[in-house]
């Protein structure tokens, strides 16, 4: 039997062997997160709050069939103590196709199977696709999967990216985008999605409507807002960076049909189930605003001074982070609230196990206490997340300079108080 | 907190973690530019989630759990189909390795299942316990169990005769 010790040796060697492979600056990660979260709180800070839902994941729900900078997993918005998801589906190992080595197309009813939800919209999506671009099927390879939708509450959206070869150009593949967005949704601009990022300019379409085009040789994008609301965006690349290093050329899609495909009505997005659309108006209205969370903690934690620091706003939760002095003590203060469809474990929030209380009305928290490991090191903390009578959850966690807390500072008490405070639950 | 704050937390993370998140990550889908696509996406998702993760202070279990959980989901070709070495790439060999015994090593975990290669992964590189891996993969400690003496009965199947040497008795 492989001795484990061994294992463990070789599989460290064998990851190592790329260590030096495709290095990647640092600022490089920093700017790609800097730009993400840019997009995603302008975009959730934007609009008004009945369209914070729909408007806010975009940010984070621009799938990777759209953006040229994300990897090619479906964005999941992060969620403490939720991972995101988890994809169980094994490879299509014995899926069809030429690999990366060939020029023939991997038809769409030979890919990878959609999820069964999706079936209608990959059918009417792939139906389109082939009629406008591909007539003769053969170009479009569903070798990488169909079209999908992404069900995340406030990223509603669906599309993906489909391989365009070219015969007699093995092993080069490049790819057609297509994705629909709500009508709700302000779309992304024209053109900052496609790979080469193209500058479009408008077309009036002999309908009467008005289209967003771009191109840069056989790179090309059309954005278009169809008459019931939704958005499609078409985008062509020579190159499908994820299965190759060849890139196609001469793919021979005109505007023409680019226009053509997104006019066509077959391109909708599904209703939202019931359950999805309760998760999404979860969404919708449930923070405080950072002025009453500011009040309640004056409220509550009283007897000290109390200074703002911050407020982070994401779609599915506000935090605000403050100071509270009182004599030669300093406390970190944070406190916000959770929408009811991603509500944290305590143990995430506060950063420790935490135990049940009940109030003497007979509410209940949960509360923790004690040291809990933070960057820097071990802090003492305190925390209480409260669980709204409308689902939503409250949170207030008083981080300890050191590893005791300190006498004469935020009390338990205090905290509950805050948690509990009636202003932060809408 | 304060985006200079976020910034300089962040950017000593990846500095620090960058290369074991993408040797997680090569290990999980077989090839280097996918990896590479795989840590650029989680490092993009664990900087919006920056003050959530930290204030937790969990940051690498986050970090890990976006790979793990997310690296095979892709718009791209099954993992069989890619070439799992690094065709056109110069290779660094550890000293003393045979790229065979690399290949032999790379197509073996390739013949695994992916909740198996998962558990090799965390149980075996990242030398994770059943528990620290079961929160990881959201599955029991049970599953840990099976799934580990699986894709173990089935390396050990593969490997014999390039780690022919090799004859531990721990299971």
């Amino acid at each position: 039997m492989i001795d484990e010790k061994s294992l463990q040796e070789r599989l460290t060697a064998l990851a190592a062997q790329q260590d030096d492979l495709l290095p990647r600056a640092l600022d490089d990660d920093l700017a790609a997160g800097r730009r993400r979260l840019r997009r995603r709180n302008v975009l959730a800070g934007g609009g008004a709050i009945g369209a914070v839902a729909a408007v806010t994941v975009l940010g984070v729900g621009v799938a990777g069939w759209m953006s040229p900078s994300a990897g090619p997993t479906v964005e999941v918005p992060p969620v403490a103590g939720q991972s995101t998801a988890v994809n169980t589906e094994e490879p299509g190992s014995d899926a069809p196709g030429p690999g990366t080595t060939g020029d023939v197309p991997v038809p769409a009813d030979q890919g990878p199977p959609v999820p069964a939800a999706d079936a209608t919209f990959n059918r009417n999506l792939t139906a389109a696709m082939y009629a406008h671009l591909d007539p003769g099927k053969v170009h479009l390879d569903f070798g990488s999967g169909g079209f999908t939708v992404d069900r995340q509450p406030g990223a509603r959206s669906g599309g993906n990216r489909i391989g365009w070869r070219m015969p007699g150009q093995m092993g080069a593949e490049g790819y057609v985008a297509l994705s629909v967005q709500p009508a709700t949704r302000t779309p992304r601009p024209c053109g900052s999605t496609s790979e080469p990022r193209l500058t479009c300019h408008s077309v009036t379409l002999p309908n009467g409507r008005t289209a967003q085009l771009g191109r840069a040789g056989d790179a090309a994008v059309v954005l278009y807002r169809q008459p019931d609301g939704e958005w499609i965006n078409v985008s062509v690349s020579t190159l499908f960076g994820n299965n190759t290093e060849i890139p196609v050329h001469d793919l021979g899609i005109t505007d023409q049909q680019l226009l053509a495909l997104v006019q066509d009505n077959r391109l909708n997005l599904p209703s939202p189930t019931d359950d999805e659309q309760a998760k999404e108006n979860a969404m919708k209205g449930f923070k405080p605003s950072t002025q009453a969370v500011r009040q309640a903690v004056g409220r509550a934690l009283k007897g000290g001074t109390v200074t703002y620091t911050s407020a982070e706003s994401v779609p599915e939760q506000l935090s605000v982070l403050l100071k509270w002095t009182k004599g030669s003590l300093m406390e970190t203060v944070e406190a916000g609230v959770d929408s009811s469809a991603t509500v944290s474990p305590c143990k995430d929030q506060i950063g420790i196990t935490c135990q049940q209380v009940t109030l003497p009305d007979g509410r209940k928290v949960m509360y923790g206490e004690g040291l809990g490991q933070f960057p820097g090191g071990r802090r003492y903390v305190r925390g209480v997340t409260f669980l709204q009578p409308d689902g939503d959850s409250s949170f207030a966690r008083v981080l300890f300079p050191g590893k005791v807390a300190q006498p004469g500072g935020i009390t338990k008490a205090q905290l509950i108080t805050l948690a509990t405070d009636t202003t932060l639950d809408k | 907190m304060a985006r200079r704050t976020r910034d300089e937390e962040f950017s000593e993370y990846v500095v620090q973690r960058r290369t074991q998140l993408r040797r997680i990550a090569y290990l999980l889908c077989g090839d280097v530019h996918k990896a590479e696509d795989l840590v650029q996406t989680a490092l993009m998702k664990l900087y919006l989630a920056w003050p959530r993760v930290q204030r937790a202070g969990n940051v690498d279990a986050y970090a890990r759990r976006i790979l793990v959980n997310s690296g095979i989901d892709e718009s791209r070709r099954p993992w069989r189909r890619e070439d799992p070495g690094l065709e056109g790439l110069d290779r660094t060999l550890a000293e003393g390795t045979a790229i065979e015994d690399h290949t032999a090593l790379m197509d073996a975990l390739a013949s695994l299942p992916l909740g198996q290669r998962q558990v090799v992964v965390l149980r075996h590189f990242l030398g994770m316990s059943v528990e620290e891996t079961a929160t990881d993969l959201q599955c029991s400690t049970g599953t840990v169990k099976s799934q580990s003496s699986r894709a173990l009965a089935r390396l050990n199947d593969l490997l014999a005769p390039q780690f022919g040497a090799v004859g531990g008795t721990d299971r």
